[in-house]
């Protein structure tokens, strides 16, 4: 999937026949969670704190999706790979990039989580060629993520 | 009303207003948990710890075991507050009813 994939006629209303439960208005308990990320992936352990929380609330049963903006986009681009560069020390094996792991995260949560992206974010950055697992998401459609999750939690900051 | 306040961000002075706002809302009679994790756990394990203020208040302060770990400090942590878990934490971003806040 690239950004684009998902252009429709009317792509700031369009319903995506595969989110949730079905298309038609969104309610708030198509989902349990909506996480908002947005910032700097690596500015702090931020990040990789919502990230584990995410997979603890998809592993709980919960239906969480996750809504990347600005600089956080660049979690999932297909550039990173499947591993990080291995440890300095050697004693460990690679780690799963960012991208792999929300491709895995995905993949394992049985439909119980999505990846959305921002395409405005995206695109401003240059960072369209997302994994197969990212919806990527014109910026308007975003307050219906808001409404058809029964919370939302923003972490981070532009 | 309840509310799940998350601090993350590096210790005092960046988190004061996140123990400032769990003090106010728990003596406005609200139902406040405050979840320290990330760098802000530094917070719990300074001396004196501003935990034992905010619990007098009423506020529950959690301590992510996770973050603690991380930096080291999970024993300290463990003295002035209640360390918690993933599962714990994933229960309480479900709590629909659970007003979250995380800066």
């Amino acid at each position: 999937m690239t950004a684009g994939h998902l252009a429709p006629a009317a792509p700031d209303l369009a319903v995506d026949a595969t989110a949730g439960p079905g298309p038609g208005t969104p309610t708030p308990t198509d989902w349990d969670l909506l996480v908002v990320l947005m910032g700097a992936p690596y500015a702090d352990d931020g990040v990789s704190t919502a990230l584990r929380w995410v997979e603890s609330v998809a592993r709980a049963g919960g239906r969480v999706q996750v809504w990347t903006c600005g600089y956080a986009t660049l979690l999932t681009q297909r550039a990173l790979g499947e591993s990080k560069p291995r440890d300095v020390l050697g004693t460990t094996s690679p780690p799963l990039s960012s991208a792999a792991w929300v491709d895995s995260l995905i993949a394992s949560s049985s439909g119980r989580a999505r990846w959305l992206s921002c395409r405005y974010c995206s695109e401003e950055r240059g960072a369209t060629d997302h994994v197969d697992a990212v919806r990527v998401r014109p910026a308007t459609a975003f307050h219906r993520h808001v409404r058809e999750s029964a919370k939302t939690v923003v972490a981070g900051v532009i | 009303m309840r509310w799940l306040l998350i601090a993350s961000r590096p210790a005092a002075p960046h988190t004061r207003a996140s123990w400032q706002d769990a003090q106010d809302l728990a003596r406005g009679g609200d139902e406040v948990t405050l979840l320290l994790t990330d760098a802000a756990v530094a917070d719990a394990v300074v001396e004196p710890s501003p935990v034992p203020a905010l619990a007098a208040d009423g506020v529950r302060v959690l301590i992510d075991d996770t973050a603690a770990a991380r930096r080291g400090v999970r024993s300290q942590a463990a003295r002035v507050g209640r360390l918690t878990r993933d599962d714990e934490i994933a229960a309480l971003l479900l709590d629909v009813d659970l007003r979250t806040v995380w800066r």
